[in-house]
């Protein structure tokens, strides 16, 4: 066991749990602020895998920036602060019911079998040396993406990528929207435009 | 025994932790101090003597309000959800003390053993400016969190105001940094320091930049929720905004937190655009001559008295400009100040392609 072992080991149980309380954390605003705390040890796995500048963008993008949308939207939403807890219950009190139990055991049995080959994956990619000056830095990647004459297809894929999160986004958005309301104005209206009689 | 001791410190998990007490009591030592400062300059500049009662001139007074919000009653609003609201004034603490031990705060070129070519910093980052960049984005997370966890509809506008004001102005913030990182080509933020050193005159970025000076100082108004960009805690219609409903040793940890930040973001402002620690060659090159902490001590010196330069200038706009409009905020951030600063990278491009001596 080497430090970066040790940290590594941490970290990665750090996520797993952090993760876990994002999913199971019945209120909004609570879930946001494990989701952030989450991204921190993520980051600090970038950092062990020496690709510092990755690590950077995680928490300066990801932690600072696109969370702190989320943080915005939920709050014009503004739940309650025990909102998503069943009502009659003890405040505060996680309801013990059977289903949780077992859903609970299932996925720490998965998490078992799968820590390890993570393991042995995660320290293989830690302890190889690395050779090039600036590994992971910001040079390197921007030569990795914009210059380097093996890879000059990846600037466009880059972009493709981005594209698709964005068509993603869209679907979600459609999905996840609520059913209109046949006798609200604008509701209707969009109704028509779909049905293409205005 | 110096040797010895030398040996000791070269054991780096011995001199991290040295330097990050040293940072963490700097920024503890100075907080006090900027409380009290801010209190002394809004009095002279309403004609008033300010606190001159406890200690001399009345240093001691931030002594003396600490202790009386310790004996301040620990209240929790009804029906809150108290491991966020635990969380709101911590978070808003930490980044402050975190983007500090970034930051270069002066150089032993002599003391080899450092290491890093003797640039006193707590942790010395290729990447330093991208780091800082984001850790002082976590900080308004704290006043969000704190906004919305204490029940209080003035809180939660007061978090949902910091928030839509981090989004906007943190912009602003990165596309003026891009335009100076674009001439200075490292992230760095030692060496952006030691270019600004000049001869015999300052080649500080705030004579040559100072377009993107102007924009950086602006979105660290907003970011650090200073005035005339406080409307968080906007007392003439919020009550107190965010922190309404904290008491005692909590709401000392937010005003701990408004002013670590305060400090952090004039270390960030002196670095990028004061030159650092630097004085120019010629006014410091006799310093050669002397043992590596003198050297210390000087650099530390005068970085410290150009990040109390920036502090009081914060203060000065603080209680000389009134408050934007909300509205006025939006506007002045999305239609006025992120146009300028693309503008301002097409210039910086520019004078980069035709005068070869805009590049550092």
């Amino acid at each position: 066991m080497t430090v970066p072992d040790i940290l590594f080991a941490i970290s990665a149980v750090a996520v797993a749990l952090l993760s876990l309380c994002v999913v199971l954390a019945r209120n909004p605003v609570r879930s946001t602020l494990l989701l952030i705390l989450s991204f921190l040890p993520i980051s600090l796995v970038y950092v062990l895998m020496q690709a510092s500048f990755v690590a950077i963008l995680q928490v300066m993008v990801y932690a600072g920036a696109i969370m702190m949308l989320f943080t915005f939207v939920i709050m014009m939403i503004n739940p309650a602060p025990h909102a998503g807890e069943i009502p009659g219950e003890e405040p505060g009190a996680e309801p013990s019911r059977k289903s949780d139990v077992l859903w609970f055991a299932l996925l720490a049995l998965l998490g078992l079998v799968l820590i390890v080959p993570v393991r042995y994956a995660a320290v293989r990619m830690v302890a190889q040396p690395v050779t090039k000056p600036d590994f992971g830095g910001v040079q390197s990647m921007a030569q990795l993406i914009f210059t380097h004459p093996d890879h000059n297809p990846l600037t466009v894929s880059f972009e493709l990528i981005s594209i698709l999160i964005l068509v993603g986004v869209i679907a979600a958005v459609n999905f996840g929207r609520r059913q209109a309301h046949p006798t609200s104005g604008s509701a209707t209206q969009a109704n028509q435009l779909k049905d293409g009689n205005p | 025994m110096i040797s010895q001791l030398l040996e000791i410190l070269q054991m780096s998990i011995v001199l991290v932790a040295i330097k990050m007490v040293v940072a963490v009591g700097v920024v503890l030592g100075a907080v006090p101090m900027l409380v009290w400062m801010e209190r002394k300059v809004s009095a002279r500049f309403q004609r008033r003597v300010g606190p001159n009662r406890v200690g001399p001139f009345g240093l001691l007074q931030s002594a003396a309000d600490a202790l009386k919000l310790m004996w301040k009653e620990d209240f929790f609003p009804n029906n809150t959800d108290r491991i966020v609201f635990l969380a709101g004034p911590l978070l808003t603490f930490l980044p402050g003390v975190i983007a500090f031990g970034m930051i270069p705060v002066g150089r032993a070129s002599g003391a080899h053993f450092l290491g890093q070519g003797g640039v006193l910093a707590v942790s010395y980052l290729q990447m330093g400016l991208l780091g800082l960049l984001a850790v002082s984005s976590l900080a308004s997370y704290g006043i969000a969190f704190g906004g919305w966890a204490s029940n209080n509809q003035y809180s939660l506008l007061g978090g949902i105001r910091s928030s839509a004001q981090l989004i906007s102005y943190e912009i602003v913030m990165v596309l003026s940094v891009l335009a100076l990182v674009m001439t200075t080509g490292t992230f760095n933020l030692a060496d952006i320091a030691q270019q600004q050193q000049g001869n015999v005159l300052p080649a500080w970025n705030l004579f040559t930049r100072p377009l993107t000076f102007l924009l950086f100082l602006i979105a660290a108004f907003a970011e650090t929720n200073r005035a005339p960009f406080d409307l968080p805690e906007a007392e003439q219609e919020l009550v107190g905004g965010y922190h309404t409903e904290y008491t005692g040793m909590r709401y000392a940890w937010f005003m701990l937190g408004e002013y670590a930040g305060m400090w952090a973001m004039c270390s960030i402002i002196t670095t990028l655009f004061l030159g650092g620690w630097t004085l120019p060659h010629a006014w410091i090159d006799w310093i050669g001559a002397y043992p590596w902490y003198f050297e210390a001590l000087v650099s530390f010196g005068v970085f410290i008295a150009k990040v109390v330069a920036m502090v009081f200038f914060f203060m000065w706009v603080r209680w000389t400009f009134p408050r934007f409009r909300w509205d006025q905020l939006m506007k002045l951030g999305w239609k006025t100040l992120i146009p300028i600063a693309i503008v301002n990278i097409l210039l910086t491009a520019v004078a980069m392609e035709f005068g070869g001596w805009y590049v550092r």
